[in-house]
């Protein structure tokens, strides 16, 4: 029974994890049979651009960013984050030429898988403080500033604080490989 | 402190990486049988943020 809730609760991540896979097989088939496989090499530009938004999340979640709801920062940076992986392994394609570009490819790819694992890990954690905290209602608060409160708190149950401190150095890492990639192309271009 | 730890650990590795490859570190491409012997000398061909030079490949082969 517990192992089948499991299941039920990680299947939306595995298959979301999984389209990106099928996308990126099925966009770079597509550029093939097209012969605009040049365009992969700009998805790389559209691509960075895509994950740099959605680090906006970041600066608001640590209130660098003070308007907009926290809710729908994470929503966009879990659709810009899936899109631009997308374009980043469009981008890389099936390729085994250099070892830097493909170390930043190899931990994007970590990350976002981590980014499924927090996004399960979040939603299980809001479950149970939702149960704690049904007295929000009592305040007469809008459903909105509750999913806020809900949210806030969520980022400081120990199992999303543990998991922050694997997904936090695998991102630097994604980082760190992206710059190295993105410095030495423009570098030489 | 393990972020900034991962990083400067992670940009030594890379920098090493390609100082000592670059070949392998950071050639996009798969190179030209005539090129095979310069392979790891990129600066023959290459000028930092100018790109390939216009005659450059051409003055290596002769």
């Amino acid at each position: 029974m517990l192992h089948g809730l499991t299941i039920k609760k990680i299947l939306p991540s595995i298959i979301t994890y999984m389209s990106l896979i099928l996308a990126t097989i099925v966009t770079d088939y597509f550029l093939h049979l097209t012969k605009l496989v040049w365009i992969g090499r700009y998805f790389g530009i559209v691509g960075t651009g895509f994950i740099l938004l959605s680090f906006l999340y970041s600066l608001r979640k640590r209130k660098l960013l003070k308007s907009g709801s926290p809710k729908t920062f994470l929503q966009a940076h879990e659709v810009l984050g899936w899109s631009g992986a997308l374009f980043i392994c469009v981008h890389g394609g099936i390729h085994f030429n250099a070892i830097i570009p493909w170390m930043a490819l190899f931990f994007m790819l970590i990350v976002t898988a981590s980014g499924f694992v927090g996004r399960y890990l979040l939603e299980s954690s809001k479950k149970e403080l939702q149960k704690s905290r049904q007295h929000l209602l009592n305040y007469q608060l809008s459903n909105e500033e509750i999913e806020k409160e809900l949210l806030y708190d969520s980022l400081l149950v120990d199992t999303m604080q543990k998991w922050r401190k694997i997904h936090l150095p695998l991102t630097t890492l994604f980082i760190v490989f992206a710059l190295l990639h993105i410095i030495s192309i423009l570098l030489f271009w | 402190m393990k972020i900034l730890t991962t990083a400067l650990a992670s940009t030594v590795f890379g920098i090493a990486l390609i100082l000592l490859s670059p070949y392998y570190a950071i050639n996009p491409g798969v190179i030209s049988r005539g090129h095979e012997k310069i392979k790891q000398d990129c600066f023959l061909c290459h000028t930092l943020a100018a790109g390939v030079e216009k005659y450059s490949a051409q003055i290596v082969m002769l």
